[in-house]
């Protein structure tokens, strides 16, 4: 079966200016160096799961 | 954060990345349910700071990974993250001092937002990229005698 998108306005879906193709909750402020800001995206998904790591750790700490 | 203050962050960071010509891009980050609005600044060479934006007071926590821990080395780690906080801890302008997270190692320093301009600004990111720098410094001569090692945490700040 094919499906026909032709007459779906797909603008809608495409990002905003601005986020260059990053997810929506994220934004590209300056970019000098071209893929220097995907780079950056990893390291924030990384550095905020290390964090939530840390806040889980806290949470399940136990004092007398 | 409010809307006002993260358009005045956004401000700030984009005046930075045009007076620092290491820096390669900046992103902002929303925040999520479980963690706060953050920056990401990209420098020439690799180096990543990354900040988030807490409250009570508002301030700005800076992070700039160092590395990982090899698990062999750990103890040895922890003898010199003491000894760089120690010596961190004799340099007036340096906010900021060296923890462990997980296996990492992780350059962390904070700032008011209610004082913060873009000199201010400036001048804490290159105190952290110099405290970085002194870290690694800190590795490549931890074996020399103390009279021979001679730190400098203020790094390209002229």
């Amino acid at each position: 079966m094919r499906i026909s998108l032709s007459h779906l306005d797909l603008r809608a879906f495409a990002p905003p200016d601005g986020t260059r193709g990053l997810a929506p909750a994220e934004r590209v402020l300056f970019e000098r160096k071209p893929g220097v800001a995907a780079h950056l995206r990893s390291a924030m998904a990384e550095h905020r799961q290390q964090m939530r790591a840390s806040a889980s750790l806290v949470r399940q700490a136990r004092f007398p | 954060m409010s809307l006002q203050v993260t358009q005045r962050m956004d401000a700030l960071w984009s005046a930075l990345a045009h007076e620092l010509p290491s820096v390669e891009a900046i992103t902002y980050h929303e925040p999520t349910d479980d963690c706060p609005p953050s920056w990401a600044v990209g420098f020439e060479g690799g180096d990543i700071l990354l900040v988030d934006a807490l409250p009570d007071p508002e301030r700005l926590v800076f992070s700039m990974t160092l590395g990982e821990v090899p698990p062999d080395q750990r103890l040895l780690m922890y003898e010199t993250v003491l000894r760089v906080n120690a010596w961190l801890t004799t340099q007036d302008d340096v906010v900021c001092g060296i923890v462990l997270s997980g296996s990492q190692i992780v350059l962390r320093g904070q700032q008011r937002v209610a004082e913060l301009d873009l000199q201010a600004l400036r001048r804490t990111v290159l105190d952290i990229q110099g405290a970085a720098h002194a870290w690694w410094y800190f590795l490549q001569t931890r074996e020399l005698g103390v009279e021979e090692v001679v730190l400098d945490a203020h790094f390209a700040r002229a």
